[in-house]
């Protein structure tokens, strides 16, 4: 039998920052961490009579993830859980710890210090890993002696940690492969993280290229003439990048920081071909002189004056209004796939286009020259830069695309018409061998190595085992999921499929825009449901958008699709929309009651009528990014599908385990949930606003959502699953209605909420709360439903819901009106 | 003294540079042998019979006009008969006919070339033969076998021409309260009696007989637009040899004194137990006679193309002739008095308007004249439909905006010509007259607009409208990638966007307001029509960028006309586009008694 790996305990040495952040991860993940720093000095607290702590630096820095934004935690108050201590008083208790990770400020010396210190301390079978985003992780491992160099190496998490999807992992010379293994394996499943292998080069490989990329940026703007808002108009995400785009992020990471990483670059890499390019831009020290070190100073490459954003002028160095946009031409361009997408902007006279190509050819051409040395394979680069930097394609994607040979060629072009950032040929394995044979840098037989000449397939660890798709890259085979597996039953908006790993579950996935729900929608899930019933063990409702990473990723469901309501409304005015409303709470009812479990894998957004799904399926699996709610007061409706009815069992259900009649209590929240549009920010607080039950997943790793929820499935069938049986409802009534009211109206009238808003609150409790009956009188969820439908109806033909909705589908944005 | 060439060149580009026609009439089955070489035959002669029969008539029938004699029977201007008869000699009333009644068989888009430079060169006479083929269309579609019988081969030769009777005196726009009776007759045809007004060549004497499609009631018809049949009634009833027999109870009772289109009996027509026989079927006229409306609607907005092209050229002539003050940037012309007034900005500035509302007009109707082919002919029932939707979103647009359009430019093709324009010996002010009835008959352009705008478009949520718009789409798609097209893609694409989401806006307020349909339908239709020519300009700058090298001028002139019309014409629709949004209220506030 194979050895359980398990690790149970985590210390993090070093509150800075990322270490505190990386404590806030292990929380979030259901992980026990003890966040070490130094001990504070005695004497600054004598004065102020409350027991000294000497932890207290690890202390203010959890104090601190309360504060910080993005929420490192998925739940502010979890933040109790992480463990202070000091490396004075409780290095003791290491001994607890399978996992320690030290991140501590970037100093060498300083590392090796605390090395000596705790080596000592460190369990036997412990692994120590520290988090470094430059420093050699050779030099580091002579910090430590024997047998516990086996036991080291470097892990890199990115910025923030809870979001970003990268892992770099870097062995040092003498780390035992087991180890790695080990670690990838818990950093994967654990941790959710994409866990990439990096060689132990400097800035290894995300913030090699990434850093790179900024330099190129610089330099190559600086040679077309553009502004920094107008490079931030072409480099976000019309160009498949974080929306900060360049140097939006810069002031975001923090110009001193930036300074480091570039020192690094510079210090370490003299040798490399494009050594030239790596000093500090002069705009950049000049803004570090003043202070201005981004947005931590409130001034960087942009500065708000009010409401205004201003940006730095490279000519005057005074900030004036930001005005950039990109042109329209370029912007059109930009939405052609890639190939052609080059090849016009090689060819566009215009300073964007021509600065655009260039930044292409230049990460290219750096990519081609350094693959032998940093990485693996192409393989790594792409995942780093997409995992790591939020591009949508890696840079070898993008060039497999549009033509090895085509783009090598353009590139050498370039290079010997010294249009490049320095002359360095691209290698010869561009011009011959196997990748031009192949016209690929990634194929269905792995993925091109400098190094070793030849496509290196992808790790084959048993975790990845866990993930029915795992991330793909261009070219490298691996199934669509939008088409993978049997498809079983398929319409216009939804298709139902087995994963031939788990034949007896079947899956639905939507195919409409942002998943949102049509009645072509509700008409699959009530097919799907009936095929599941006759000859499945169960039903997933999984969308393939789930793994698009970011945030807030791929949506679950943005909810039911207004504008197919819109016609119906056309046609027969508010009633109209009456039978699409029926058909929508009846699919619920069809899934709630289902004869096999029912189990939505919710990742991203699951809003309105998706929130309503999520909430009468049997059971969820929930990513950790999962943004749940009821948010339908945001165009003036209100949840319609049973959102509302499940709200009122809820509180039902409350009132009878607590032995009392207080329904004002179990309908407060609930109710506040809705007519405040609430969305949860993680699956914890989605569990907090009971949208999420006891018994339900959370998913570190979003690859591995659709295998847990098929597990789901099976287990629940395998416990003998029965639809819970229908009973009446004791409902709070009038009273508590009224009571609500009271504080609604104090709120409309101090002008906190409008009118409108005011309206809504009402219907939506009036239906939580029973309807206009007595507190304790027993109704049908039928009842509920109906009660649903009408404020639905009643609500959409009002002028000020019509306006809301129109903002929404106009512009948007809802209205606030 | 005005004078007309036609626009050969501009013709010919249209139809074989920005539509490949010819290239569309190989997959049309009945059009395959219609090449370049017929379509240019077809195009010069047409050109050569407007030009030299028809338009020497033009001041004459206007200040002529016609005559009704004391035997109720009218006389038309010198000529008209004359040329009438030519008209008939060369055929081309059978231009596109349908080659079972004697048609020639060829496609709707010539005969579209044909009725431009007809109506270029005298909207009066062109009339005539006009309503005949409306009249043509309408039984070719619904008429009985005996109908077609008896009538389709003479309107196709012209030896017969045809009417269209609608309206009454207390009935205009709203056909529903029509009083005009049709009595059924033991032998299965109806006794008609009423009188219909503004009937346009309801008698002359152009032809032996005229057919008139009369709307009328039955007895037992139920209240409004359902309740009203369609009836055939000629002005001689025919034996059963075809030969002409009795005169029916039909009569001219006076013809109408009016602003223009003289040349043009404009009858008050008496029905007297007048014999008819019905057009499709019972209580379903209007189905029928929308048959004809459509086509006439087409046809008004050639009218208008035709005069639009006519006064711009006669301004052009003049403002290169009549020499006034120099030019703000120095002499052009020093060895004269004062330089030609074509130097003058804002004379370029009507100069222009006049010529691009003539291009896009003339691209914007022979598109759609194709797609009419496209719609009879295409062998897959899929693009017949699919075109088909097109047309019919398409109609009232060419309507409405031609027709505005050509008010506006016959206007300042007068007011190019100063006080001269204002003379009727320049012809000018003629054009502006004749101009104005096309805003007013074939459906006022209010109702164009409501038709488009209510049934049209949010008749169907806008389904008909985002088929047009992926194919503007399309092209955005396909050539807004190209730096020298940014000019014309960027607005292009503005205004694409700014029409969804105005959609979008007018179709929300009036599920709550329907008066919000009737207050923004009118900005609305104009806006559409501005997103037609900028698409069509767009295209039709691509070729001319294309050809540039060619170092023909006309590409030159093409161009430089897109360029105006993107800078000078279509922001128009920022102003449309705030009036359409500012909705009903302002109009509905005043009570009526305060007016």
């Amino acid at each position: 039998m194979s050895e359980n790996k398990i690790l149970k305990k985590v210390a993090i040495l070093g509150a800075g920052v990322m270490g505190a952040q990386i404590a806030a991860q292990c929380i979030n993940v259901g992980l026990p961490v003890i966040l070490f720093d130094l001990p504070s000095n005695p004497s600054s607290n004598a004065n102020d009579g409350k027991p000294i702590h000497k932890s207290t630096i690890a202390h203010k820095a959890i104090e601190n993830l309360k504060k910080l934004k993005p929420a490192p935690l998925g739940l502010t108050s979890d933040a109790m859980l992480i463990e202070a201590a000091n490396y004075e008083d409780d290095l003791g208790r290491l001994a607890e710890c399978d996992l320690i990770i030290e991140a501590i400020a970037e100093r060498l010396d300083w590392k090796h210090a605390l090395y000596e210190k705790v080596a000592p301390y460190i369990p036997s079978q412990a692994i120590f890993a520290t988090n470094t985003s430059g420093l050699p992780i050779g030099e580091l491992a002579k910090g430590f002696s024997g047998e516990l160099k086996k036991r080291f190496c470097g892990v890199h998490f990115f910025n923030p940690p809870r979001y970003m999807h990268l892992l770099e992992l870097i062995p040092a010379a003498n780390t035992d492969p087991a180890v790695l293994d080990t670690l990838e394996t818990f950093m994967t499943s654990t941790m959710g993280k994409g866990v990439v292998r990096a060689k132990d080069t400097p800035n290894f490989i995300g913030n090699r290229v990434g850093v790179f990329s900024i330099l190129a940026v610089f330099a190559e703007a600086q040679k077309f003439g553009l502004g920094f808002d107008e490079v931030d108009a072409i480099t976000g995400s019309k160009l498949g990048r974080a929306k900060s785009a360049t140097f939006r992020t810069s002031d975001v990471v923090g110009l001193d920081t930036m300074a480091h990483v570039i020192q690094t670059m510079e210090n370490a890499l003299q040798d490399d071909p494009f050594a030239n390019l790596f000093k500090t831009p002069e705009v950049v020290s000049q803004l570090i002189a003043k202070g201005a070190l981004g947005q931590k100073a409130k001034a960087g490459f942009y500065r708000k004056d009010g409401k205004t954003v201003m940006v730095l002028d490279a000519k005057t160095g005074e900030y004036k209004t930001s005005t950039a946009t990109i042109n329209p031409l370029i912007e059109r361009i930009l939405k052609k796939p890639i190939a052609e997408r080059l090849e016009l902007l090689r060819n566009t006279d215009d300073p964007q286009a021509q600065f655009l190509w260039a930044i292409y050819r230049d990460i290219f051409h750096y990519c081609a020259i350094q693959l032998t040395h940093i990485a693996q394979s192409a393989r790594e680069i792409d995942f780093a830069m997409r995992w790591g930097y939020g591009w949508d394609k890696g840079p070898f994607e993008d060039w497999q695309a549009s033509g090895v040979s085509q783009v090598a060629n353009w590139i050498k072009e370039d290079i010997d018409q010294g249009k490049a950032l320095c002359k360095e040929p691209l290698p010869a394995w561009l011009f011959k061998g196997p990748v031009v044979d192949q016209q690929a840098f990634h194929t269905p037989m792995g993925s091109w190595s400098a190094s070793e000449s030849q496509f290196i397939p992808r790790s084959s660890l048993p975790v990845y085992q866990k993930q029915v798709f795992r991330a793909s890259l261009l070219g490298d085979g691996s199934p669509d999921p939008k088409t993978a597996g049997n498809t079983v039953f398929e319409n216009s908006d939804l298709r139902a499929w087995v994963d031939s790993r788990e034949p007896n579950v079947l899956i639905a996935s939507f195919k409409s825009k942002m998943n949102t729900i049509s009645p072509d929608v509700l008409n699959g899930i009530l097919k799907a449901v009936e095929l599941a019933e006759a000859h499945y063990d169960g039903l997933v409702i999984w969308q393939p958008s789930s793994l698009k990473l970011g945030t807030p990723g791929g949506p679950f469901s943005a909810g039911a699709n207004l504008e197919a309501a819109l016609p119906m409304m056309m046609k027969g005015g508010p009633a109209g929309v009456e039978p699409f409303v029926k058909l929508f709470q009846d699919t619920m009812m069809r899934v709630k009651y289902s004869q096999v479990p029912v189990v939505c894998a919710v990742s991203g957004i699951a809003l309105g009528g998706g929130c309503e799904l999520v909430m009468q399926s049997a059971r969820r699996v929930a990513a950790i990014e999962s943004y749940i709610g009821l948010v339908e007061v945001g165009v003036g409706l209100l949840p319609a599908g049973g959102g509302l009815k499940e709200a009122a069992i809820r509180a039902a259900h409350g009132v009878a385990s607590a032995g009392n009649t207080n329904y004002l209590d179990f309908t407060k929240a609930a109710f506040e949930n809705a007519a405040m549009a609430k969305v949860s920010s993680s699956a914890q607080e989605a569990m907090k606003m009971s949208y999420l039950q006891k018994g339900d997943i959370i998913v570190p790793n979003v690859y591995e959502l659709l295998a847990m929820a098929q597990n789901q499935v099976k287990a629940m069938r395998y416990a003998g699953y029965r639809p819970p049986i229908p009973h009446l409802i004791s409902v709070g009534g009038r009273s508590v209605a009224a009571t609500v009211m009271g504080q609604v109206i104090n709120l409309r009238d101090g002008g906190f909420i409008s009118e409108h808003d005011a309206h809504i609150a009402q219907k939506i409790i009036a239906i939580i709360s029973g309807g206009d009956v007595d507190a304790g009188t027993l109704v049908t969820e039928e009842w509920l439903l109906k009660l649903e439908r009408q404020a639905f109806v009643e609500l959409i033909g009002h002028p000020k819901t019509m306006e809301r909705i129109m903002g929404l589908l106009q512009n948007g944005k809802p209205v606030r009106n | 003294m005005p004078q007309y060439t036609p626009p050969l060149r501009d013709i010919q580009f249209v139809i074989h540079e920005l539509l490949a026609a010819d290239q569309i009439f190989t997959n049309l089955p009945a059009y395959q042998e219609v090449d370049k070489d017929t379509i240019n035959q077809i195009i010069e002669e047409s050109g050569k019979f407007a030009s030299q029969v028809v338009f020497p008539l033009n001041q004459i029938g206007d200040k002529e006009g016609c005559t009704r004699n004391a035997d109720g029977s009218v006389t038309t201007p010198t000529g008209f008969n004359a040329a009438y008869q030519k008209y008939i000699e060369g055929g081309w009333p059978a231009l596109s006919c349908d080659p079972a009644f004697g048609g020639q068989g060829l496609p709707q888009l010539l005969n579209t070339v044909l009725y431009e430079t007809l109506n270029s060169a005298n909207q009066s006479w062109t009339m005539y033969p006009g309503l005949s083929h409306g009249a043509y269309e309408c039984l070719h579609a619904h008429g009985t076998d005996e109908q077609k019988k008896i009538y389709l081969e003479k309107l196709v030769s012209g030896q017969w021409t045809g009417t269209m009777c609608l309206t009454e005196p207390q009935c205009g726009t709203d056909l529903g309260i029509l009083k005009t009776k049709a009595e059924p007759l033991a032998n299965g045809s109806y006794a008609i009696t009423g009188t219909k007004i503004f009937i346009s060549s309801g008698e002359h004497d152009l032809a032996e007989n005229i057919v008139h499609l009369v709307l009328a009631r039955l007895p037992d018809a139920p209240t409004g637009t359902k309740g009203i049949s369609l009836f055939a009634v000629p002005k001689f009833l025919s034996n059963q040899d075809g030969s002409l027999g009795e005169r029916n109870q039909v009569s001219c009772g006076s013809l109408e004194h009016k602003m223009g289109i003289h040349g043009n009996a404009t009858c008050v027509m008496n029905f007297d137990a007048a014999i008819g026989t019905l057009v499709g079927e019972p209580n379903k006229g209007l189905n029928a006679m929308f048959v004809m409306m459509n086509a006439a609607r087409v046809g008004v907005g050639l009218q208008s193309l035709g005069l639009t092209e006519v006064a711009y050229q006669n301004s052009v002539a003049y403002a290169k002739e009549r020499l006034q003050m120099r030019s703000l940037s120095g002499a052009k012309s020093p060895d004269k008095v004062a330089d030609p007034i074509i130097v003058h900005p804002d004379v370029r500035r009507m100069l222009l308007t006049q010529r691009a509302y003539a291009e896009g007009a003339r691209a914007f109707s022979y598109w759609v004249s194709l797609m009419i082919d496209i719609e009879l002919h295409h062998p897959d029932e899929q693009v017949r439909k699919d075109t088909g939707d097109m047309v019919t979103l398409l109609t009232p647009i060419i309507k409405a905006f031609l027709t505005d359009n050509a008010f506006t430019a016959t206007n300042e093709g007068l007011q190019v010509f100063g006080g001269h324009g204002y003379i009727v010996e320049w012809g000018m002010e003629q054009y502006v007259r004749d101009a104005r009835i096309n805003m007013i008959y074939e459906g006022t352009n209010t109702i164009q607009s409501l038709d488009l705008l209510g049934r049209k478009v949010l008749g169907d949520m806008g389904a008909k409208l985002s088929k047009f718009g992926k194919i503007i789409e399309a092209f955005i798609d396909e050539e807004g990638v190209r730096k020298e097209m940014q000019e014309f893609i960027d607005p292009l694409a503005d205004i694409a966007s700014k029409v969804e989401k105005l959609t979008k806006e007018i179709g929300m307020k009036a599920m709550m307001n329907h008066e919000e349909v009737g207050a923004a339908a009118v900005p609305y239709l104009r806006v559409v029509g501005h997103l037609i020519y900028a698409y069509l300009f767009a295209r039709m700058a691509k070729i001319a960028l294309a050809n540039k090298a060619s170092g023909d001028p006309f590409y030159e002139a093409k161009l430089a006309t897109a360029r105006f019309y993107f800078e000078k014409l279509l922001p128009e629709t920022a102003y449309l586009i705030r009036t359409a949004r500012a909705g009903s209220k302002s109009l509905m506030a005043m009570p009526a008694e305060l007016f």
